[in-house]
Protein backbone atom coordinates (compact mmCIF):
# COMPACT_ATOMS: atom_id res chain seq x y z
CA UNK A 1 0.00 0.00 0.00
CA UNK A 2 1.23 3.38 -0.64
CA UNK A 3 2.44 6.25 2.01
CA UNK A 4 -0.30 9.13 1.55
CA UNK A 5 1.65 11.07 3.31
CA UNK A 6 4.13 11.07 0.49
CA UNK A 7 4.58 13.97 -2.21
CA UNK A 8 2.06 13.48 -4.99
CA UNK A 9 3.82 12.34 -7.99
CA UNK A 10 0.86 13.82 -10.55
CA UNK A 11 -0.94 16.73 -9.16
CA UNK A 12 -4.30 17.97 -11.47
CA UNK A 13 -4.75 21.58 -9.87
CA UNK A 14 -8.40 23.28 -11.05
CA UNK A 15 -8.11 21.85 -14.94
CA UNK A 16 -10.54 23.28 -17.06
CA UNK A 17 -11.31 21.32 -20.08
CA UNK A 18 -13.59 22.00 -22.64
CA UNK A 19 -14.55 20.90 -26.15
CA UNK A 20 -16.07 23.43 -27.79
CA UNK A 21 -19.58 24.33 -25.64
CA UNK A 22 -19.31 20.81 -24.00
CA UNK A 23 -17.42 21.02 -21.13
CA UNK A 24 -15.88 17.78 -19.36
CA UNK A 25 -13.74 19.77 -16.61
CA UNK A 26 -14.45 22.35 -14.29
CA UNK A 27 -12.10 22.35 -11.28
CA UNK A 28 -10.53 18.83 -11.86
CA UNK A 29 -8.21 18.43 -8.91
CA UNK A 30 -6.65 14.76 -7.90
CA UNK A 31 -3.26 13.68 -6.88
CA UNK A 32 -1.54 10.52 -7.53
CA UNK A 33 0.80 8.92 -5.24
CA UNK A 34 4.00 7.21 -6.54
CA UNK A 35 3.89 3.29 -6.44
CA UNK A 36 -0.38 3.14 -5.64
CA UNK A 37 -2.87 2.50 -8.41
CA UNK A 38 -5.31 4.96 -8.24
CA UNK A 39 -8.77 4.33 -10.53
CA UNK A 40 -10.69 6.78 -11.83
CA UNK A 41 -14.24 5.97 -12.13
CA UNK A 42 -17.27 7.48 -13.52
CA UNK A 43 -19.96 6.99 -16.07
CA UNK A 44 -19.74 7.21 -19.38
CA UNK A 45 -19.20 10.75 -21.37
CA UNK A 46 -18.04 12.10 -17.74
CA UNK A 47 -14.40 13.10 -19.50
CA UNK A 48 -12.56 9.70 -18.15
CA UNK A 49 -10.29 9.17 -20.68
CA UNK A 50 -9.86 12.80 -21.11
CA UNK A 51 -7.64 12.68 -17.40
CA UNK A 52 -5.39 10.30 -19.08
CA UNK A 53 -5.01 12.24 -22.57
CA UNK A 54 -4.23 15.37 -21.06
CA UNK A 55 -1.38 13.88 -18.50
CA UNK A 56 0.31 12.19 -21.78
CA UNK A 57 0.25 15.41 -23.75
CA UNK A 58 -2.50 14.45 -26.08
CA UNK A 59 -4.74 16.54 -25.17
CA UNK A 60 -4.04 20.44 -23.73
CA UNK A 61 -6.06 21.97 -21.09
CA UNK A 62 -7.65 24.99 -21.07
CA UNK A 63 -6.51 26.26 -17.80
CA UNK A 64 -5.29 25.19 -14.74
CA UNK A 65 -2.04 23.06 -13.86
CA UNK A 66 -0.89 19.69 -14.44
CA UNK A 67 2.20 18.68 -11.89
CA UNK A 68 4.83 15.58 -12.81
CA UNK A 69 6.88 15.65 -10.63
CA UNK A 70 6.60 19.00 -9.44
CA UNK A 71 6.68 20.12 -12.97
CA UNK A 72 3.92 21.69 -14.57
CA UNK A 73 3.15 20.44 -17.99
CA UNK A 74 0.08 22.28 -19.26
CA UNK A 75 2.05 24.55 -21.32
CA UNK A 76 4.27 22.43 -22.73
CA UNK A 77 4.67 21.60 -26.44
CA UNK A 78 5.44 18.84 -28.12
CA UNK A 79 9.23 18.53 -27.94
CA UNK A 80 8.79 19.10 -24.24
CA UNK A 81 6.30 16.02 -23.69
CA UNK A 82 9.27 13.76 -24.87
CA UNK A 83 10.63 13.37 -21.60
CA UNK A 84 7.66 13.32 -20.13
CA UNK A 85 6.33 10.91 -22.61
CA UNK A 86 9.54 8.44 -21.84
CA UNK A 87 8.18 8.14 -18.03
CA UNK A 88 4.54 7.78 -18.78
CA UNK A 89 3.13 4.85 -21.08
CA UNK A 90 -0.60 4.54 -21.67
CA UNK A 91 -2.70 1.74 -22.94
CA UNK A 92 -5.58 2.93 -24.98
CA UNK A 93 -9.03 1.34 -25.07
CA UNK A 94 -8.91 -0.26 -28.43
CA UNK A 95 -4.99 -1.75 -28.10
CA UNK A 96 -4.58 0.61 -30.44
CA UNK A 97 -1.46 -1.62 -32.00
CA UNK A 98 0.26 -0.79 -35.24
CA UNK A 99 -1.80 -2.96 -37.71
CA UNK A 100 1.04 -2.65 -40.43
CA UNK A 101 3.83 -4.25 -38.19
CA UNK A 102 4.02 -7.44 -36.33
CA UNK A 103 3.55 -7.86 -32.72
CA UNK A 104 6.75 -8.31 -31.81
CA UNK A 105 7.82 -4.76 -33.77
CA UNK A 106 4.85 -3.16 -31.71
CA UNK A 107 6.25 -4.02 -28.46
CA UNK A 108 9.56 -3.34 -29.57
CA UNK A 109 8.53 0.55 -31.17
CA UNK A 110 9.14 2.34 -26.96
CA UNK A 111 12.64 0.55 -27.14
CA UNK A 112 13.78 1.53 -30.79
CA UNK A 113 12.02 5.29 -30.12
CA UNK A 114 14.03 6.17 -26.93
CA UNK A 115 16.46 3.32 -25.38
CA UNK A 116 20.08 3.00 -27.25
CA UNK A 117 19.93 -0.87 -27.27
CA UNK A 118 21.13 -3.53 -29.52
CA UNK A 119 18.72 -5.64 -31.69
CA UNK A 120 19.40 -8.59 -29.72
CA UNK A 121 19.31 -6.81 -26.28
CA UNK A 122 15.46 -5.84 -27.98
CA UNK A 123 14.27 -9.06 -28.88
CA UNK A 124 15.11 -10.19 -25.60
CA UNK A 125 12.86 -7.55 -23.98
CA UNK A 126 10.14 -8.10 -26.37
CA UNK A 127 10.14 -11.62 -25.13
CA UNK A 128 10.50 -11.19 -21.59
CA UNK A 129 7.50 -8.83 -21.96
CA UNK A 130 5.55 -10.90 -24.73
CA UNK A 131 6.17 -13.36 -21.78
CA UNK A 132 4.87 -11.79 -18.37
CA UNK A 133 1.17 -11.14 -20.70
CA UNK A 134 1.20 -14.99 -20.99
CA UNK A 135 1.86 -14.60 -25.22
CA UNK A 136 5.24 -15.99 -25.29
CA UNK A 137 6.54 -16.57 -29.28
CA UNK A 138 3.97 -14.63 -31.31
CA UNK A 139 6.03 -11.97 -32.45
CA UNK A 140 6.12 -12.33 -35.83
CA UNK A 141 1.94 -12.63 -35.96
CA UNK A 142 0.18 -9.70 -37.32
CA UNK A 143 -2.52 -7.61 -34.64
CA UNK A 144 -5.09 -8.62 -37.12
CA UNK A 145 -4.75 -12.53 -36.38
CA UNK A 146 -5.29 -11.69 -32.97
CA UNK A 147 -8.46 -12.01 -30.96
CA UNK A 148 -9.61 -8.66 -28.73
CA UNK A 149 -8.03 -10.04 -25.15
CA UNK A 150 -5.03 -11.09 -26.89
CA UNK A 151 -4.41 -7.44 -28.36
CA UNK A 152 -4.88 -5.82 -25.14
CA UNK A 153 -2.15 -8.25 -23.91
CA UNK A 154 -0.20 -7.60 -26.63
CA UNK A 155 -1.12 -3.93 -26.12
CA UNK A 156 0.13 -4.19 -22.35
CA UNK A 157 3.37 -5.85 -23.48
CA UNK A 158 4.54 -3.05 -25.41
CA UNK A 159 3.51 -0.37 -22.71
CA UNK A 160 5.75 -1.72 -20.23
CA UNK A 161 8.39 -2.68 -22.89
CA UNK A 162 10.12 0.92 -22.47
CA UNK A 163 10.29 0.26 -18.52
CA UNK A 164 7.83 3.15 -17.69
CA UNK A 165 7.35 5.02 -14.14
CA UNK A 166 3.81 5.58 -14.55
CA UNK A 167 1.22 3.39 -16.82
CA UNK A 168 -1.96 4.54 -17.75
CA UNK A 169 -4.43 2.43 -18.43
CA UNK A 170 -7.89 3.38 -20.64
CA UNK A 171 -10.49 1.21 -19.81
CA UNK A 172 -8.37 -1.49 -20.28
CA UNK A 173 -11.25 -4.33 -19.93
CA UNK A 174 -13.94 -2.93 -22.20
CA UNK A 175 -15.44 -5.09 -24.79
CA UNK A 176 -13.93 -8.68 -23.02
CA UNK A 177 -15.59 -11.28 -21.55
CA UNK A 178 -15.77 -11.69 -17.96
CA UNK A 179 -12.97 -14.13 -17.90
CA UNK A 180 -10.64 -11.93 -20.24
CA UNK A 181 -11.82 -9.08 -17.77
CA UNK A 182 -10.72 -11.14 -14.52
CA UNK A 183 -7.02 -12.13 -16.51
CA UNK A 184 -6.46 -8.18 -17.54
CA UNK A 185 -7.20 -7.39 -14.30
CA UNK A 186 -4.69 -9.68 -12.86
CA UNK A 187 -2.40 -8.85 -15.24
CA UNK A 188 -2.54 -5.25 -14.21
CA UNK A 189 -1.91 -6.07 -10.43
CA UNK A 190 1.12 -8.72 -11.17
CA UNK A 191 2.69 -6.26 -13.25
CA UNK A 192 2.22 -3.66 -10.50
CA UNK A 193 4.00 -6.25 -8.33
CA UNK A 194 6.77 -7.02 -10.27
CA UNK A 195 8.15 -3.48 -11.62
CA UNK A 196 6.77 -1.40 -9.22
CA UNK A 197 4.88 1.25 -11.54
CA UNK A 198 2.08 3.83 -10.52
CA UNK A 199 -0.64 3.05 -12.27
CA UNK A 200 -3.96 5.50 -13.26
CA UNK A 201 -6.79 3.24 -14.00
CA UNK A 202 -9.63 4.98 -15.84
CA UNK A 203 -12.60 2.31 -16.07
CA UNK A 204 -16.41 2.04 -15.24
CA UNK A 205 -16.17 -1.80 -14.65
CA UNK A 206 -16.57 -2.03 -11.26
CA UNK A 207 -14.83 -6.07 -10.60
CA UNK A 208 -11.65 -4.44 -12.25
CA UNK A 209 -11.50 -1.41 -10.34
CA UNK A 210 -11.73 -3.67 -7.13
CA UNK A 211 -9.42 -5.72 -8.06
CA UNK A 212 -6.85 -3.51 -9.27
CA UNK A 213 -6.71 -0.35 -7.01
CA UNK A 214 -5.27 0.70 -4.05
CA UNK A 215 -7.47 4.21 -4.21
CA UNK A 216 -10.72 5.40 -5.95
CA UNK A 217 -11.40 8.31 -7.38
CA UNK A 218 -15.25 9.03 -8.80
CA UNK A 219 -16.08 11.37 -11.56
CA UNK A 220 -19.52 13.25 -11.91
CA UNK A 221 -20.63 16.69 -12.40
CA UNK A 222 -17.40 18.05 -14.10
CA UNK A 223 -15.22 17.25 -10.96
CA UNK A 224 -13.66 14.94 -8.40
CA UNK A 225 -16.84 13.91 -6.06
CA UNK A 226 -14.81 11.68 -4.08
CA UNK A 227 -11.18 10.57 -3.88
CA UNK A 228 -11.02 7.58 -1.23
CA UNK A 229 -9.06 4.14 -0.63
CA UNK A 230 -10.55 1.40 -1.69
CA UNK A 231 -11.94 -0.14 1.72
CA UNK A 232 -13.65 3.29 2.40
CA UNK A 233 -14.76 3.79 -1.50
CA UNK A 234 -16.52 0.85 -0.81
CA UNK A 235 -18.39 1.53 2.05
CA UNK A 236 -18.96 4.75 1.62
CA UNK A 237 -22.74 6.05 1.65
CA UNK A 238 -22.09 8.81 -1.20
CA UNK A 239 -25.60 7.97 -3.33
CA UNK A 240 -23.35 8.83 -6.41
CA UNK A 241 -21.00 6.02 -5.37
CA UNK A 242 -23.41 3.58 -3.83
CA UNK A 243 -25.48 4.06 -7.64
CA UNK A 244 -22.67 3.27 -9.36
CA UNK A 245 -21.22 0.08 -7.43
CA UNK A 246 -24.30 -1.09 -7.32
CA UNK A 247 -26.17 -0.62 -10.14
CA UNK A 248 -24.97 -4.28 -11.57
CA UNK A 249 -24.23 -5.64 -8.84
CA UNK A 250 -25.39 -9.52 -10.06
CA UNK A 251 -26.53 -10.21 -6.26
CA UNK A 252 -28.94 -7.09 -6.44
CA UNK A 253 -30.60 -7.91 -9.65
CA UNK A 254 -30.60 -11.62 -8.88
CA UNK A 255 -32.53 -10.48 -5.43
CA UNK A 256 -34.92 -8.06 -7.59
CA UNK A 257 -35.74 -10.04 -9.86
CA UNK A 258 -36.58 -12.88 -7.33
CA UNK A 259 -38.55 -10.19 -5.37
CA UNK A 260 -40.40 -9.10 -8.30
CA UNK A 261 -41.40 -12.78 -10.04
CA UNK A 262 -38.74 -13.35 -12.39
CA UNK A 263 -38.53 -10.01 -13.87
CA UNK A 264 -36.71 -6.52 -13.73
CA UNK A 265 -38.78 -3.46 -13.27
CA UNK A 266 -37.48 -0.55 -15.10
CA UNK A 267 -36.29 1.70 -13.08
CA UNK A 268 -32.98 2.96 -13.04
CA UNK A 269 -32.97 2.90 -16.89
CA UNK A 270 -35.92 5.04 -17.05
CA UNK A 271 -34.35 7.46 -14.82
CA UNK A 272 -31.79 8.42 -16.77
CA UNK A 273 -33.81 8.70 -19.45
CA UNK A 274 -36.20 11.42 -17.67
CA UNK A 275 -33.32 13.14 -16.48
CA UNK A 276 -32.00 13.10 -20.44
CA UNK A 277 -35.10 14.65 -21.43
CA UNK A 278 -34.92 17.01 -18.51
CA UNK A 279 -37.12 15.65 -15.87
CA UNK A 280 -40.00 14.57 -17.75
CA UNK A 281 -40.96 11.08 -17.92
CA UNK B 1 -36.78 38.59 -43.35
CA UNK B 2 -33.76 39.96 -41.19
CA UNK B 3 -33.77 37.05 -39.60
CA UNK B 4 -33.12 34.72 -42.53
CA UNK B 5 -30.61 37.47 -44.13
CA UNK B 6 -28.70 37.19 -40.47
CA UNK B 7 -28.57 33.22 -40.86
CA UNK B 8 -27.14 32.98 -44.38
CA UNK B 9 -24.54 35.62 -43.10
CA UNK B 10 -23.85 33.23 -40.15
CA UNK B 11 -23.39 29.85 -42.54
CA UNK B 12 -21.44 32.13 -44.46
CA UNK B 13 -19.21 33.46 -41.95
CA UNK B 14 -19.12 29.59 -40.60
CA UNK B 15 -18.02 27.90 -44.14
CA UNK B 16 -15.15 30.90 -44.04
CA UNK B 17 -13.52 30.42 -41.13
CA UNK B 18 -13.51 26.64 -41.82
CA UNK B 19 -12.24 27.18 -44.90
CA UNK B 20 -9.34 29.41 -43.68
CA UNK B 21 -8.59 27.14 -40.79
CA UNK B 22 -8.26 24.07 -43.37
CA UNK B 23 -6.04 26.11 -45.05
CA UNK B 24 -4.02 27.11 -42.13
CA UNK B 25 -3.92 23.35 -41.07
CA UNK B 26 -2.63 22.28 -44.80
CA UNK B 27 0.06 25.11 -44.96
CA UNK B 28 1.26 24.47 -41.50
CA UNK B 29 1.16 20.58 -42.20
CA UNK B 30 3.74 21.41 -45.45
CA UNK B 31 5.93 23.76 -43.69
CA UNK B 32 6.57 21.28 -40.87
CA UNK B 33 6.87 18.16 -43.38
CA UNK B 34 9.34 20.07 -45.45
CA UNK B 35 11.04 21.44 -42.31
CA UNK B 36 11.33 17.19 -41.53
CA UNK B 37 12.05 15.94 -44.83
CA UNK B 38 15.46 17.47 -44.51
CA UNK B 39 16.19 16.39 -41.06
CA UNK B 40 17.53 13.32 -39.92
CA UNK B 41 16.87 10.06 -39.57
CA UNK B 42 15.74 10.42 -43.22
CA UNK B 43 13.48 7.71 -43.01
CA UNK B 44 15.21 5.91 -46.38
CA UNK B 45 13.78 3.05 -45.71
CA UNK B 46 10.16 4.20 -45.26
CA UNK B 47 10.49 6.16 -48.46
CA UNK B 48 11.25 3.45 -50.43
CA UNK B 49 8.43 1.68 -49.11
CA UNK B 50 6.06 4.05 -49.96
CA UNK B 51 7.55 4.92 -53.88
CA UNK B 52 6.78 1.32 -54.36
CA UNK B 53 3.10 1.58 -52.93
CA UNK B 54 2.93 4.46 -54.49
CA UNK B 55 4.36 4.70 -57.55
CA UNK B 56 5.14 1.28 -58.66
CA UNK B 57 1.49 0.60 -58.15
CA UNK B 58 0.24 3.34 -60.22
CA UNK B 59 2.10 2.95 -63.08
CA UNK B 60 -0.75 0.61 -65.42
CA UNK B 61 -3.53 3.57 -64.40
CA UNK B 62 -0.95 5.97 -65.06
CA UNK B 63 -0.30 5.03 -68.85
CA UNK B 64 -3.49 3.45 -69.39
CA UNK B 65 -4.66 6.97 -68.80
CA UNK B 66 -1.73 8.48 -71.10
CA UNK B 67 -1.97 5.95 -73.82
CA UNK B 68 -6.04 6.58 -74.29
CA UNK B 69 -5.90 9.70 -74.20
CA UNK B 70 -3.30 10.33 -76.62
CA UNK B 71 -5.34 8.01 -79.39
CA UNK B 72 -8.06 9.76 -79.06
CA UNK B 73 -6.24 13.15 -79.08
CA UNK B 74 -4.79 11.86 -82.32
CA UNK B 75 -7.59 10.62 -84.49
CA UNK B 76 -9.69 13.88 -83.78
CA UNK B 77 -6.53 16.32 -84.30
CA UNK B 78 -6.08 14.16 -87.33
CA UNK B 79 -9.63 14.87 -88.55
CA UNK B 80 -9.89 18.63 -87.63
CA UNK B 81 -6.07 19.08 -89.44
CA UNK B 82 -6.72 17.49 -92.86
CA UNK B 83 -10.15 20.07 -93.25
CA UNK B 84 -6.96 22.28 -93.36
CA UNK B 85 -4.40 20.02 -95.32
CA UNK B 86 -2.20 20.21 -92.76
CA UNK B 87 -2.65 15.96 -91.05
CA UNK B 88 1.16 16.21 -90.74
CA UNK B 89 0.59 18.85 -87.54
CA UNK B 90 -0.38 16.37 -85.83
CA UNK B 91 2.51 15.25 -83.93
CA UNK B 92 3.70 18.81 -83.16
CA UNK B 93 -0.07 19.12 -81.54
CA UNK B 94 -0.32 15.88 -79.66
CA UNK B 95 3.47 15.52 -78.56
CA UNK B 96 3.63 19.11 -77.58
CA UNK B 97 0.52 19.37 -75.69
CA UNK B 98 0.84 16.06 -73.91
CA UNK B 99 4.34 17.10 -72.85
CA UNK B 100 3.17 20.15 -71.57
CA UNK B 101 -0.48 19.55 -70.04
CA UNK B 102 -1.75 16.65 -70.35
CA UNK B 103 0.32 13.47 -69.61
CA UNK B 104 1.55 15.73 -65.72
CA UNK B 105 -2.36 17.03 -65.42
CA UNK B 106 -4.07 13.41 -66.55
CA UNK B 107 -1.25 11.29 -64.60
CA UNK B 108 -2.04 13.68 -61.32
CA UNK B 109 -5.92 13.83 -61.45
CA UNK B 110 -5.42 9.70 -61.45
CA UNK B 111 -2.75 9.17 -59.02
CA UNK B 112 -4.18 11.79 -56.92
CA UNK B 113 -7.56 9.85 -57.22
CA UNK B 114 -5.70 6.66 -56.33
CA UNK B 115 -3.14 7.56 -54.10
CA UNK B 116 -5.15 10.44 -52.33
CA UNK B 117 -8.24 8.30 -51.42
CA UNK B 118 -5.45 5.80 -49.80
CA UNK B 119 -3.32 7.90 -47.84
CA UNK B 120 -6.12 9.67 -46.71
CA UNK B 121 -8.06 5.91 -45.83
CA UNK B 122 -4.90 4.58 -44.72
CA UNK B 123 -3.88 7.83 -41.94
CA UNK B 124 -7.82 7.88 -41.18
CA UNK B 125 -8.10 4.32 -39.89
CA UNK B 126 -4.87 4.60 -37.45
CA UNK B 127 -6.42 7.73 -36.34
CA UNK B 128 -9.67 6.51 -35.42
CA UNK B 129 -8.41 3.92 -33.70
CA UNK B 130 -5.87 5.97 -31.69
CA UNK B 131 -3.02 4.19 -33.38
CA UNK B 132 -2.06 8.07 -34.35
CA UNK B 133 -2.33 8.73 -30.72
CA UNK B 134 -0.36 5.75 -29.81
CA UNK B 135 2.38 6.80 -31.86
CA UNK B 136 2.71 10.42 -30.15
CA UNK B 137 2.17 8.67 -26.52
CA UNK B 138 5.21 6.12 -27.61
CA UNK B 139 7.47 9.28 -28.28
CA UNK B 140 7.28 9.10 -32.51
CA UNK B 141 6.30 11.79 -34.45
CA UNK B 142 3.35 10.98 -36.56
CA UNK B 143 4.28 13.66 -39.29
CA UNK B 144 7.80 12.26 -39.28
CA UNK B 145 6.66 8.97 -39.51
CA UNK B 146 3.45 9.06 -41.36
CA UNK B 147 3.68 12.06 -43.30
CA UNK B 148 7.00 12.75 -44.88
CA UNK B 149 7.45 9.08 -46.34
CA UNK B 150 4.34 9.43 -48.02
CA UNK B 151 5.00 13.07 -48.94
CA UNK B 152 8.75 12.40 -50.35
CA UNK B 153 7.55 9.07 -52.11
CA UNK B 154 4.42 10.93 -54.71
CA UNK B 155 7.14 13.55 -55.13
CA UNK B 156 9.51 11.37 -55.89
CA UNK B 157 7.41 9.52 -57.73
CA UNK B 158 5.01 11.72 -59.74
CA UNK B 159 7.45 13.16 -62.61
CA UNK B 160 8.78 9.54 -63.10
CA UNK B 161 4.92 8.14 -63.50
CA UNK B 162 4.37 11.35 -65.64
CA UNK B 163 7.89 10.25 -67.91
CA UNK B 164 6.55 7.10 -68.22
CA UNK B 165 3.12 8.02 -69.40
CA UNK B 166 4.57 11.09 -71.77
CA UNK B 167 6.85 8.28 -73.71
CA UNK B 168 4.08 5.80 -74.00
CA UNK B 169 1.38 8.28 -75.07
CA UNK B 170 3.75 9.87 -77.59
CA UNK B 171 4.23 6.03 -78.74
CA UNK B 172 0.62 5.36 -78.91
CA UNK B 173 -0.30 8.59 -81.09
CA UNK B 174 2.15 7.84 -83.31
CA UNK B 175 1.27 4.38 -83.54
CA UNK B 176 -2.28 5.34 -84.25
CA UNK B 177 -1.30 8.23 -86.89
CA UNK B 178 0.43 5.72 -89.13
CA UNK B 179 -1.82 3.09 -89.09
CA UNK B 180 -5.28 5.48 -88.99
CA UNK B 181 -4.07 8.36 -90.47
CA UNK B 182 -1.55 7.47 -92.93
CA UNK B 183 1.21 9.91 -91.24
CA UNK B 184 4.29 8.36 -91.38
CA UNK B 185 5.74 6.48 -88.19
CA UNK B 186 8.96 8.00 -88.70
CA UNK B 187 8.26 11.08 -89.88
CA UNK B 188 6.22 11.45 -86.29
CA UNK B 189 9.03 10.76 -84.55
CA UNK B 190 11.23 13.41 -86.57
CA UNK B 191 8.52 15.88 -86.41
CA UNK B 192 8.25 15.10 -82.15
CA UNK B 193 11.47 15.75 -81.73
CA UNK B 194 11.74 19.07 -83.58
CA UNK B 195 8.54 19.79 -82.12
CA UNK B 196 9.08 18.72 -78.28
CA UNK B 197 12.09 20.22 -76.53
CA UNK B 198 13.74 20.01 -73.17
CA UNK B 199 12.07 23.13 -71.61
CA UNK B 200 8.42 21.54 -72.82
CA UNK B 201 9.61 18.67 -70.84
CA UNK B 202 10.98 20.21 -67.68
CA UNK B 203 8.22 22.51 -67.63
CA UNK B 204 5.52 19.78 -67.23
CA UNK B 205 7.56 17.69 -64.65
CA UNK B 206 8.08 20.68 -62.79
CA UNK B 207 4.70 20.87 -62.15
CA UNK B 208 4.15 17.44 -61.30
CA UNK B 209 6.08 18.00 -58.37
CA UNK B 210 4.15 20.51 -57.07
CA UNK B 211 0.87 18.37 -57.85
CA UNK B 212 2.73 15.52 -56.06
CA UNK B 213 3.24 17.62 -53.15
CA UNK B 214 -0.19 19.44 -52.68
CA UNK B 215 -1.99 16.10 -53.29
CA UNK B 216 -0.09 14.51 -50.86
CA UNK B 217 0.21 16.63 -47.92
CA UNK B 218 -3.40 17.22 -48.08
CA UNK B 219 -4.33 13.21 -48.10
CA UNK B 220 -2.04 13.30 -45.05
CA UNK B 221 -4.26 16.00 -43.48
CA UNK B 222 -7.53 14.69 -44.17
CA UNK B 223 -6.26 11.25 -42.66
CA UNK B 224 -4.37 12.82 -39.58
CA UNK B 225 -7.80 15.18 -38.86
CA UNK B 226 -10.06 12.39 -39.49
CA UNK B 227 -12.87 11.26 -36.81
CA UNK B 228 -16.05 9.89 -36.39
CA UNK B 229 -15.08 6.20 -37.03
CA UNK B 230 -15.47 4.17 -40.28
CA UNK B 231 -17.86 6.47 -41.54
CA UNK B 232 -15.45 9.36 -40.71
CA UNK B 233 -12.46 7.51 -42.86
CA UNK B 234 -14.78 6.99 -45.65
CA UNK B 235 -16.16 10.62 -45.64
CA UNK B 236 -12.48 11.82 -45.44
CA UNK B 237 -11.14 9.86 -48.46
CA UNK B 238 -14.29 10.74 -50.38
CA UNK B 239 -13.19 14.58 -49.91
CA UNK B 240 -9.60 14.33 -50.12
CA UNK B 241 -9.93 12.94 -53.47
CA UNK B 242 -12.45 15.71 -54.79
CA UNK B 243 -10.44 18.53 -52.87
CA UNK B 244 -6.44 17.15 -54.91
CA UNK B 245 -8.51 17.17 -57.91
CA UNK B 246 -9.57 20.76 -57.83
CA UNK B 247 -6.18 21.43 -56.36
CA UNK B 248 -4.14 19.80 -59.02
CA UNK B 249 -6.55 21.47 -61.59
CA UNK B 250 -6.05 25.03 -59.99
CA UNK B 251 -2.70 25.17 -59.30
CA UNK B 252 -1.68 23.91 -63.03
CA UNK B 253 -3.33 27.11 -64.24
CA UNK B 254 -1.31 28.94 -62.09
CA UNK B 255 2.03 27.01 -62.11
CA UNK B 256 1.37 27.24 -65.92
CA UNK B 257 1.10 30.65 -66.07
CA UNK B 258 4.42 31.27 -63.44
CA UNK B 259 6.40 28.71 -65.42
CA UNK B 260 5.76 30.72 -68.88
CA UNK B 261 7.54 33.50 -67.14
CA UNK B 262 10.54 31.29 -66.93
CA UNK B 263 10.42 30.19 -70.28
CA UNK B 264 9.10 26.94 -69.40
Amino acid sequence: MPAPSRDPLVRFVEVRKAFGPKVVYENLTLSIYPGETLTILGGSGTGKSVALKLLIGLLRADSGAIYVDGQDIVNHNENQFLPIRKRISMLFQSGALFDSITVGENVAYPLREHAKMSDAEIRDVVAEKLEWVGLPGIEKMKPADLSGGMRKRVALARAIAGSPEIILYDEPTTGLDPINTRRISELILSIQDRIKVTSVVVTHDMACAFIVSDRMAMLANRRVVAELPAREFQESDNPVIRDFIYAMSLDKIIQEREAAGGHIHVTQAQRVDELDNGGRP
Amino acid sequence: MSEYLFSQIEGFNARMRYSLEYLGGVSELAGRTILRIFRPPFMIGDIIYQIEAIGMKSIAISVLTAIFSSLVMTIQFVVQLDRFGAKEYVANVVSLSLVRELGPVLVALMVGGRVGAGIAAEIGSMAVTEQVDALRALGADPIKKLVVPRVAATVIALPLLTTLADVLGIAGAMFIADLDAGVNATYFYNATLRAVNLPDFIGGLTKTVFFGFFMSVIACYQGLNTTGGTEGVGKSTTQTVVITSVVTLVSDFILTKILLEFGL
